[in-house]
């Protein structure tokens, strides 16, 4: 959102600043004033450059940060998936599951040093006025995960996926929130659980559906042969 | 300064991609493509599998593996440009099939009517999108051309169901009718689901 309004004013290179000013502060206080003058030293935007009022631009400031947070962590989890940094999946089940729960772990420890000021966030982006754009931003991420993972299905499969992998993140996410033991043990074991269950589960889908298919075709042919409907001849 | 509100549709939260993706218009062009030469497939074998063995069986296998090359290469281009399939699927899978086979039972003649029916929405579905394509001139030449082959394809398949006598098929008027609206109806849930 915030790039978008500085885009439509021509103001393109000046975002990174923005990133800047707004970093100090989801750190230090909360996130619910990010920019206005919240007498942190670090997130003045006066010294960026901008008048003290520039937080009016926002329609709702510390939601729109924890989106635009949301979205750049999303990006650079992008990257760090295009660009191999986390190895790929061959054909086997065990890898996948290896891959889905290291990208997952990536993208959670993003959040770490927000850790927090997360549940206001949680809270921020679960309004109504919010939660749309709330769940794109879990869409795009579990598309990008699903889409390096080698996923290239094109039927129902392409929702059932992604749908389970957004109910895997987000409770991983929960999880997190809670977690006390060390180095968030217990988080990871939780994310690679539901992984491994998952993958079984897809790919117990996938076997189903053609031995279903299988019975279908099965029964109507021998209905047709009894009741000596037989096109095929 | 204007603040720059987006409304957020159930389509868009679906369809935004970050970094990636096709555009919007794009994204949806392939997918009501795609979902278009499904049911087309569709449609086909469930001709083949009542009218196979009949004299117009070898003619209907040949347009069939026309529409299996179509769909094939929408296949590619979702896959290619990461489009989100439609989500009624297993809907056009069933849908075509039933109304293949449907028509078929009802005698080769209405067989030809419905793949009249059919080809005369496709193409003039075809037509629009090229329109479309031809005015914008950032769009994908190469896309621009796949779709008028297909586009003729089509067109030849109408054009033979005519020579087969599809307009001697009983009540030609309102079976075509339905089922020309039931495709547009089709076309634009899918340009959206």
């Amino acid at each position: 959102m915030f790039c978008r309004v500085l885009s439509k004013s021509g103001n393109f290179a000046r975002t990174n600043n923005f990133r800047a000013a707004f970093r100090p502060n989801v750190c230090g206080g909360s996130t619910s004033r990010p920019c206005s003058g919240s007498g942190n030293p670090n997130g003045n935007p006066e010294e960026l450059g901008y008048p003290d009022t520039v937080h009016g631009l926002f329609r709702d400031p510390g939601a729109e940060l924890a989106l635009y947070f949301y979205s750049a962590s999303n990006d650079s989890l992008c990257r760090l998936l295009r660009d191999g940094t986390l190895t790929l999946p061959t054909e086997s089940k065990a890898e996948l599951t290896v891959f889905l729960t290291n990208a997952i772990k990536t993208r959670l420890l993003m959040l770490q040093p927000y850790l927090n000021q997360w549940p206001q966030a949680i809270a921020l982006l679960s309004k109504p006025s919010n939660a749309p754009q709330a769940l794109s931003n879990l869409m795009t991420l579990v598309n990008d995960v699903c889409y390096y993972a080698g996923d290239r299905s094109i039927d129902t499969r392409w929702y059932t996926r992604r749908i389970g992998l957004a109910t895997i993140y987000k409770s991983s996410e929960l999880h997190l929130l809670q977690d006390g033991s060390q180095g968030y043990d217990d988080t990871w074991k939780f994310v690679r659980r539901a992984v491994e269950e998952c993958v079984k589960l897809d790919s117990m889908l996938e076997s189903n559906t053609q031995l279903a298919k299988d019975v279908v075709t099965a029964s109507v042919s021998t209905a047709k042969n009894i009741l000596g409907l037989t096109w095929n001849r | 300064m204007k603040m720059v509100v987006q409304k957020n549709t159930f389509s868009r939260i679906i369809f935004q991609r970050g970094l990636h993706g096709a555009n919007k218009k794009l994204d949806s062009l392939i997918r009501v493509n795609h979902a278009g030469e499904l049911g087309a497939d569709r449609i086909y074998a469930g001709q083949m599998a009542v009218l196979g063995n009949s004299s117009v069986g070898p003619k209907i296998k040949e347009m069939w593996e026309q529409e299996k090359v179509h769909r094939h290469k929408f296949e590619q281009l979702i896959i290619q440009n990461r489009v989100r399939p439609s989500l009624l699927f297993p809907l056009w899978h069933c849908a075509g099939y039933v109304l293949g086979a449907g028509t078929a039972l009802m005698g080769p003649k209405a067989a030809m009517a419905c793949t009249v029916a059919v080809e005369t929405v496709i193409v003039e579905h075809y037509n629009d999108q090229l329109r479309d394509l031809m005015n914008d001139p950032d769009s994908d030449k190469e896309l621009l051309e796949t779709i008028k082959k297909f586009r003729d394809e089509e067109q030849e398949h109408h054009d033979c169901g005519i020579d087969h006598g599809a307009e001697q098929a009983p009540f030609y008027d309102a079976l075509t009718k339905v089922i020309k609206t039931g495709c547009k109806v089709a076309i634009e849930v899918a340009k959206r689901v």
